[in-house]
């Protein structure tokens, strides 16, 4: 179709159309191949990195020159799929996210839909982890979905997997194209390779080139969001003759050989700087307000890479790195990168007892052991020192870190708090985030659900949205009279009165018959929370270290810090919750125990005594015992004699 | 594994000690008269202390020391055996601020009674003739029963302590920062352990004491009055 077009001014439409149609989703027709082991995926021995010199392909299968029209993006499918099975790698982690037949495993960190004009936050995962809220319960399509997260989005999976999109959308997608897995967002090790470019282009839809626009060596121009349903990819202008600029893209010529190869400084040992783009936490703490007043993790200060632990085969299949993840072998050598994997060794897997990676086996002296029942390993090692009122966070995927435009404001929403100590399910307390729920929804039979976006952000953005506060990306201060407003509004629209409600800081607020407002604390309005294992402290900054009372104290932050009931609500401003109320450890027997801790240099010294003495005693009758024994031995000895 | 051998060993301790009560025809009514019987006695001497401190005599104060171990024991047994036999999880919560606060006492107690009580029990020429004789023959046996039993007796005291010294030592030395994980966890180990064997002892105390128609203030209560 490119030759027949190229050059014509006349293009019958409808052929077009349909072999476009054909053309669009070109990645179906490979998928359809039995699987073959490719060129790039048996390793021969050598550790060298091999030297990408390679043709780029377009999604046509065309190999793309610098200097031919139109010019269309590379597709990853098309360039990496001969020698990389795309289908295998398009299984791994980064992708996977929405496919039913995927273990979810451990809860993680969602994607937050935040709206400061509406009073929303809340999260929303592909992932079935509890207490998070699918994109169609928001009443998202994934074309919508990706248009708003996929800038952390690692493209593949529904991305490029027509069997997600809807109906609605065909003609969008047919637009957009397919977000592609981009294999550049990892394995890209030029310096030029630009993350946050790809994310531009996610956010203007232009999934089909945004990995060619973040590389170094092309640019592109122009959105897919501003085009009609009937642009031609292959015109490169808009049909209808408006002014806005359709996507365009235009290589670096200079990259290009005689061949049409270019180099692309591609590596297996990815930099932690391509993970740090979606992995980064900034930790808002006033007593350091500096960059550098903070540490980097432990292991990556040594020198190591975030995929030295979290490896993966072929199938990109990441370990995460946490006890009980789901075995994907009968030999689960997964168990053997988490802590007490690398740092304990492996007595199931019959592993050297350091471990992997040389890693320092712990002493842990004087620790109780029943403390290793009771936390993970990262209680004591990860996150921020636990402070009180707990501090907040800011990370790359729910705040956009790393954006060209990303909020610098602190109080910007999501508020993220850390680090929070709560008891997981296998009854240990480790370190989580904990974000409030805040957004609107229809509460029936003890079943919560969330209010399409479509419903409920038109009707709260017009009430709430003109509040000054919401101009740092803060939570606007919501009154009663305001909260009372709103909710009314959407239940006359609703048609169904006193089953709206407003989900914000654990509590549920809803309407009496009497349009009242009334509130109460609800199970289904908990926070969400999710594990965290970086930044790794090393073991002269954990807790523990200056001694028991790290943590047991009377006033210690672990079990007594203030967890704000974090909400837009003016009548729950300054409202807080005890971390021991997470931790499920009762307030009495917290303060009780800690206080042991006062009188225990008492008690062991007096007990210490108290056994010396006993010891004594022993020992001396021990000897008396022998001396008559001895004597007694004489005297029948004298008596025989 | 120590939940599964603690576990055989109370149901065997605990298994004999039925029996003994059943073979003795004893009812719970009984038990209870007499645990109440004694528990007024030893409400009166305490009375009678606090009228005039100046008659408290060193047996009296051996008798309230002894009655304190009982008791503290019997807290420690219970705190520090249930989460492991019943939940198979460590001491944690409440129970483990109950027996730390109840070890200290014992501790002291037991060497405040050792002190006055450690002299009468240790082995003396008669104890050296008597094991002498009934090693020559087993004739004797049945003539020397009871100075056997004392003899018996004695040597549960010198177990018991010598059986304390490493339960409580390995406790305090493991609040200290000196060992790793692995010794503490061998540290905890010697604990659970001499534990239950200081348990054992007692319970061929009981055995030898011939009391188990009076089980008191648990049980050792009546130990008292068989020695005092």
């Amino acid at each position: 179709l490119q030759k027949k077009t190229k050059g014509s001014s006349l293009v019958n439409l409808k052929i077009s159309w349909a072999v476009l149609f054909v053309y669009m989703f070109p990645v179906d027709q490979f998928f359809a191949q039995d699987a073959i082991t490719k060129i790039g995926d048996v390793f021969d021995g050598n550790r060298s990195t091999p030297v990408h010199l390679i043709q780029l392909i377009d999604q046509d299968s065309s190999v793309i020159y610098p200097d031919e029209q139109p010019l269309l993006p590379f597709s990853t499918f098309q360039t990496c799929n001969p020698c990389h099975d795309y289908k295998k790698i398009s299984s791994g982690w980064h992708f996977n996210a929405g496919d039913s037949s995927v273990v979810d495993g451990r809860p993680g960190q969602p994607w937050i839909l935040s709206d400061p004009h509406s009073g929303t936050q809340i999260p929303v995962s592909l992932r079935r982890w509890p207490g998070t809220y699918s994109p169609s319960q928001l009443g998202l399509d994934e074309f919508e979905f990706l248009s708003m997260f996929g800038r952390h989005f690692a493209g593949g999976g529904l991305g490029d997997n027509p069997e997600y999109y809807s109906h609605e959308k065909l003609i969008r997608w047919r637009v957009s194209g397919a977000l592609e897995v981009n294999c550049l967002a990892c394995h890209d090790a030029e310096p030029g390779y630009d993350a946050a470019e790809y994310a531009a282009q996610v956010s203007r839809q232009n999934f089909r080139w945004a990995v060619t626009a973040a590389t170094a060596f092309s640019e592109v121009r122009g959105s897919a969001r501003d085009m009609p349903d009937n642009y031609d990819l292959y015109w490169g202008i808009s049909p209808d003759g408006s002014k806005v600029q359709a996507p365009q893209v235009t290589y670096d010529e200079r990259r290009f050989n005689g061949k049409g190869q270019v180099f692309m400084d591609l590596t297996r040992r990815v930099k932690p700087d391509r993970c740090y783009f979606c992995h980064s936490t900034k930790v808002i703490d006033s007593g350091r307000p500096e960059r550098w007043h903070f540490e980097e993790d432990v292991h990556l200060k040594s020198g190591m890479t975030c995929v030295d632990c979290h490896r993966n085969g072929l199938d990109h299949r990441m370990i995460r790195g946490y006890e009980g993840e789901p075995a994907d072998t009968a030999h689960n050598v997964r168990e053997t990168f988490t802590c007490r994997g690398c740092h304990l060794g492996s007595e199931e897997n019959n592993l050297q007892a350091s471990g992997r990676l040389g890693a320092p086996r712990p002493t842990h002296r004087g620790i109780p052991v029943v403390h290793f029942d009771k936390l993970s390993c990262t209680a004591c090692h990860s996150g921020s020192w636990p402070a009180s009122p707990v501090l907040s966070v800011k990370t790359a995927q729910a705040h956009g870190l790393g954006l060209h435009l990303s909020s610098k404001s602190d109080r910007a929403l999501p508020h993220i708090y850390s680090t929070i100590y709560m008891e997981q399910e296998n009854g240990q307390i480790a370190p989580q985030q904990l974000i409030w729920p805040s957004f609107w929804g229809e509460f029936r039979q003890d079943t919560l659900k969330p209010l399409p976006l479509a419903e409920s952000l038109p009707v709260a953005r017009a009430m709430i949205g003109h509040i000054d506060s919401t101009l740092s990306g803060d939570w606007p201060q919501i009154p009663d009279s305001l909260l009372t407003a709103v909710l009314d509004s959407l239940n006359t629209r609703h048609g169904d009165s006193s089953n709206i409600v407003y989900v914000s800081s654990g509590r549920i607020y809803r309407l009496d018959e009497k349009k009242k407002l009334r509130s109460s604390w609800s199970e289904a309005a908990r926070p969400y929370t999710w594990p965290l294992a970086h930044d790794v402290r090393p073991a002269s900054q954990s807790l523990g270290i200056n001694g028991c009372t790290d943590c047991h104290s009377a006033t210690s932050d672990f079990f007594f810090s203030r967890i704000p009931l974090d909400s837009p609500l003016m009548q729950m401003k300054g409202d807080y919750i005890r971390m021991n109320n997470l931790e499920n450890i009762n307030v009495i027997y917290a303060w009780l125990f800690s206080m042991t801790f006062w009188v225990r240099p008492w008690y062991k010294m007096i007990v210490l005594i108290s056994i010396l003495i006993i010891t004594l005693i022993v020992t001396l009758y021990l000897f008396r015992g022998l001396n008559r024994l001895i004597r007694f031995i004489a005297e029948q000895d004298t008596r025989e004699n | 594994v120590f939940r599964i051998i603690s576990a055989l060993v109370i149901i065997l301790l605990g298994g004999s000690l039925y029996f003994a009560i059943k073979k003795k025809a004893l009812s719970l009514n009984a038990i209870l008269q007499q645990l109440d019987s004694e528990w007024l006695k030893v409400k009166r001497q305490f009375n009678s202390i606090q009228e005039n401190p100046a008659g408290i005599s060193i047996k009296l104060l051996s008798k309230f020391l002894f009655l304190a171990l009982i008791i503290l024991f019997i807290v420690l047994f219970f705190t520090g055996f249930i989460p492991v036999l019943l939940f198979g999880v460590s001491l944690t919560g409440l129970l483990l601020i109950l027996h730390v606060t109840a070890a200290p006492f014992f501790v002291i107690c037991l060497m405040l009674w050792v002190f006055l009580k450690v002299h009468s029990q240790s082995f003396n020429q008669d104890d050296l003739e008597l094991i002498q004789k009934l090693s020559k023959s087993s004739a004797n046996f049945r003539q020397s029963v009871d100075s056997l039993k004392n003899v018996l007796l004695k040597l549960f005291f010198w177990l018991f302590l010598i059986f304390t010294v490493p339960a409580a030592l390995s406790v305090i030395l493991s609040m200290y920062p000196l060992f790793e994980t692995r010794t503490m966890e061998f540290l905890a180990d010697v604990h659970r352990y001499t534990v239950l064997g200081l348990t054992i002892i007692i319970r061929l105390e009981i055995k030898y004491e011939n009391i188990v128609n009076k089980i008191i203030v648990g049980l050792a209560g009546h130990c008292y009055h068989f020695r005092y």
